[in-house]
């Protein structure tokens, strides 16, 4: 699910967060309807993030880092690289993941590729910047303050809701640019995911996202340093 | 779709034997710190598919260990403990991960790679200085340690 909520964010920006409270929007269509519109106008995405898993069990958070690569129409590169190395890719119609095992890929035979193509269908919504489709599977609240907006995502199925309570991203209060989110489970554990070093409508190598043998992500990288 | 998970986990574990098995052995001896955060990434093979998951392993000064389990997506499949002397609990365990399931492989798995109790029964064996291979009749478990930290139990 992170997966899924990572690519919405991708078509939003980064920005900054704040810890003066925030007071809810009363109507917040309008302000989600701009996101939609910028969301939708950007080709491809670059983004570098860390992830922080946060349990109970352990006193310090779980932390992972990866760079998220989104291009039009439905192409997504989500790869892991600390600590260990691992690339996600997914299409309309494929998955495949890559795992290094001493410097050398190999391609995964994938069990559940039927939910990983399910949850390309939700990034896919995603990526073309639906809100009305986040809107069906989520209860979605905004709240803002002087310089962060918040959105409150709540899943509508009580089965989702049971494994995720709710997913906070914190933008910029005009929506330009994401920094943050938080993916909330019912116990209080959380996993957080900040994002930085974003490019956007980056010209990917042409291997980025091929599924038999994905370009190296150093050469992503070098492609996405190039880029204004 | 919870179930639908399970049904198909299940199914591709039940579907067939892995083939032929080392002797079983003792657990390996320990290698791991105490007080240290132990993180590791396994594919798990059975029925020809490989799911891949995240182990993070605290060990504590007094020998016993807590881990947890995860999906490439952070979510938790499995916490459970094991004190000294090998003792298991489960605290939870998700689909597609049963407990009756991670009672008798997992757990047994995890003493084998860490070095607790006494069981005769470890299908584990080192391959490398950070990789281990465990091979049972139905699955098979392709285990890397990719980082060890000082601290991490709470």
């Amino acid at each position: 699910m992170s997966v899924i909520f990572a690519i919405w964010i991708a078509f939003a920006a980064l920005g900054a967060s704040d810890d003066a409270p925030l007071t809810p929007v009363a109507a917040p269509i309008p302000l989600l309807q701009d996101l939609q519109r910028k969301m939708s106008t950007v080709r491809s995405v670059y983004l570098e993030f860390s992830q922080e898993r946060h349990l109970k069990l352990f006193a310090d958070p779980l932390n992972s880092e990866g760079i998220l690569l989104v291009d039009k129409p439905d192409l997504i590169r989500w790869e892991t690289t600390a600590p260990f190395q691992s690339i996600l890719l997914a299409d309309h119609k494929s998955v495949a993941q890559f795992e290094n095992n001493g410097g050398e890929w190999k391609k995964l035979k994938l069990g559940f590729p039927q939910l990983l193509r399910r949850v390309l269908e939700q990034m896919a919504l995603m990526n073309h910047g639906k809100m009305d489709a986040l809107a069906a599977d989520f209860q979605i609240s905004v709240a803002t303050n002087a310089t962060v907006a918040m959105l409150t995502l709540v899943p509508k199925d009580q089965n989702v809701r049971a494994m995720m309570a709710a997913l906070e991203v914190r933008m910029l209060p005009d929506f330009s640019t994401t920094r943050e989110v938080d993916i909330r489970e019912p116990g209080g554990d959380f996993t957080r995911i900040r994002f930085m070093r974003e490019k956007r409508d980056v010209v990917f190598p042409a291997a980025t996202f091929d599924q038999s043998k994905p370009a190296d992500a150093a050469q992503i990288r070098h492609a996405a340093k190039d880029s204004p | 779709m919870g179930r639908a998970i399970i049904l198909l986990f299940l199914g591709a574990m039940a579907g067939c034997a892995f083939g032929p098995v080392q002797p079983p052995s003792k657990p390996l001896a320990p290698s791991f710190p105490s007080n240290a955060l132990v993180t590791q990434r396994g594919i798990l093979k059975a029925r020809g598919r490989e799911f891949p998951l995240n182990g993070y392993v605290t060990t504590s000064e007094t020998g016993g260990l807590r881990l947890v389990l995860a999906n490439d997506f952070g979510g938790v499949l499995v916490e459970a403990l094991v004190d000294a002397n090998g003792k298991t609990s489960v605290v939870s365990a998700k689909a597609p991960f049963r407990k009756t399931w991670v009672e008798h492989y997992v757990m047994e798995d995890l003493k084998c790679v860490f070095g607790i109790g006494s069981s005769t029964n470890c299908q584990a064996r080192r391959v490398g200085t950070n990789h281990f291979l465990i091979e049972r009749r139905w699955y098979q478990l392709d285990l890397r340690t990719v980082q060890i930290k000082s601290g991490g139990a709470p």
